[in-house]
């Protein structure tokens, strides 16, 4: 998904939860983050690097893809953009390499769904973000996995997009063209290289589908390299509206309620009174919904919001005293952002997979920790002695 | 019939043409593989036989001779282009006739026939430590262009049903 709705509508769902207007605006803040926080922000900031939530495209460009390099890759996509939906599944006649690979596809409502809302609760805002973060994307990036996998998220040229007004298909056009925005007019969008080699950067996540993913109002049907010949097709206005519902759900219980988080329930009733206008939104044909999506949000809260700027707690961290960082804004997100990661990378190598790489629970042995993951211990010993 | 609409047929449909994809480029590229062999022949190693009879023609002669090679090879290479670029139009979901497909059964079973009788040839092949070699890896590159063009006969066929299964009225 995009800024438009992580940032603007993570905002209104919410305050549809009930959450005050400088708490959402801190959860909103945080979910955007996500898609920025990267190893080049964290090296600004001074901050730490295990926390890094995401990689830039020149940071992929020099990204290894030996071992280490790509479940490095896997770590970071794997755990804040595509959460893998069942690491348990069954796939017939295959490998196990390509079983553990299988079993990275994101989907909506997987358990680790569940597991990242729940590792939210009682944390705070930024955890509330992160959280909000991976929820949404579990519904756009839907099909794609997390690691660089050219027999997983591999697509070919039977690529068709829905369209409306009046109803009819018409055969995607890809072309490699990143500067160029895509032309939604002529159906002419961008994806990445086809390159034949499995574990190259061009077959992580999405990329070989361009952005139609997270495009709102894109409907299409493809197939996709894991699927067998078996067609997908791609509803992303009802799914996003399915997304903004879970979102308010999810804030709902992270808001203070005693009720554990459940799968496959939306907060449909409380979203109700904006449903027209929701899905108005999500069905424009535009790249960028964010003006949309702001003024709706405006609409909601009855005061005017402020745009997202990367800068807006960045001094902050950096003067912060040593022992005083983790409790600033951007240190609170780091930890956030440091225990997600650590929680996915464990249940990808409990599942008896090492595309995430090792996962040691260093606070049970008894080690101190590895550089980053130490601030993290002390964090959770400190939650527990509370 | 009636027209059916069964995602398990598409599903196998979209299968058969894929393969039929791979299976052109395939039969192209051995196609390009046929033609350039007896050149590559010609300039690498020279049968000594066919040397000696070569020197005996003269000038105009050989450039005939030449000629006719040159012919073949391009009606050679031209028919497995156009076999192998038929097969990919039919993978792609293009309208395709039958023409190809006749085509393709009837190079299989002619490369089957050379096939076999390369094989029976065997026992009485002069062999040496080279010649092994080369007799094993000519056989097996036949052996695969052979089994490329039969098994693009037995899918286009499979999607001209398929197809049919699909869209009969």
């Amino acid at each position: 998904m995009q800024k438009d709705f992580h940032y603007h509508a993570t905002y209104c769902a919410a305050r549809i939860a009930g959450w005050s207007h400088g708490d959402s605006m801190e959860i909103c803040y945080s979910a955007q983050l996500v898609d920025l926080c990267s190893r080049t922000f964290l090296a600004r900031v001074k901050g730490p690097g295990s926390a890094a939530t995401t990689q830039l495209q020149l940071e992929l460009m020099e990204a290894r893809t030996d071992l280490p390099g790509l479940q490095d890759i896997t770590r970071i996509w794997a755990s804040f953009h595509f959460l893998p939906y069942d690491l348990g599944a069954e796939v017939r006649k295959a490998s196990r390499h390509y079983r553990n690979k299988y079993r990275l596809i994101c989907k909506p409502n997987g358990a680790l769904v569940k597991e990242t809302v729940e590792l939210a609760r009682g944390r705070g805002t930024q955890a509330a973000g992160i959280a909000m973060h991976i929820l949404a994307d579990t519904w756009a990036h839907s099909g794609f996995a997390g690691t660089p996998s050219l027999v997983i998220n591999n697509t070919g040229p039977h690529f068709y997009e829905l369209l409306s007004d009046p109803e009819r298909e018409r055969p995607v056009r890809f072309r490699h063209s990143p500067g160029a925005p895509d032309d939604l007019e002529q159906g002419i969008y961008s994806n990445s290289v086809y390159q034949p080699s499995e574990n190259t950067i061009m077959n992580l996540g999405h990329g070989r589908a361009g952005h139609l993913p997270d495009y709102s109002f894109a409907r299409y049907r493809y197939l996709p390299a894991w699927g067998e010949y078996e067609e997908i097709l791609k509803d992303n206005p009802r799914e996003y509206y399915l997304a903004f519902c879970q979102m308010v759900y999810a804030m709902q219980i992270l808001r203070g309620g005693e009720e554990e988080f459940k799968l496959s329930t939306y907060a449909t009733e409380a979203a109700a009174p904006w449903e027209s206008e929701i899905r108005a939104i999500l069905n424009r044909r535009q790249l960028d919904a964010c003006a949309d999506w702001k003024a709706l949000g405006e609409k909601i809260a009855g005061c005017e919001l402020e745009d997202f700027d990367l800068q807006k707690y960045e001094e902050a961290y950096r003067s912060a005293a040593p022992e005083d960082k983790d409790h600033t804004f951007l240190g609170r997100f780091f930890l956030a952002a440091m225990a997600q990661k650590s929680m996915v990378t464990n249940r990808i190598f409990r599942s008896g997979s090492l595309l995430a790489g090792f996962s040691v629970d260093f606070g049970e042995k008894g080690f101190r920790g590895i550089g980053d993951y130490r601030k993290l211990l002390a964090f959770i010993r400190e939650e527990r002695d509370k | 019939m009636i027209p059916v609409a069964d995602p398990t047929l598409e599903k196998e449909l979209r299968r058969q043409q894929s393969t039929l994809r791979s299976l052109g480029s395939g039969v192209i590229a051995f196609g390009l593989w046929a033609a350039l062999k007896p050149l590559l022949i010609m300039l690498l190693a020279p049968d000594e036989d066919v040397g000696a009879s070569l020197a005996t023609l003269t000038v105009p002669e050989l450039l005939l001779a030449l000629l006719i090679v040159a012919v073949f090879m391009m009606i050679v290479m031209s028919f497995r282009l156009w076999l192998g670029l038929s097969a990919r139009a039919e993978g792609l979901g293009k309208r395709k006739g039958s023409l190809y497909m006749i085509a393709a059964y009837i190079a299989f079973a002619v490369q089957t026939v050379l096939f076999l009788l390369a094989l029976l040839y065997l026992p009485n092949h002069d062999f040496t430590e080279e010649s092994i070699l080369d007799m094993f890896a000519s056989l097996v590159v036949e052996g695969t262009s052979m089994c490329i063009t039969g098994e693009l006969a037995f899918a286009a066929r499979k999607v001209k049903r398929l197809k049919k299964r699909l869209g009969e009225v």
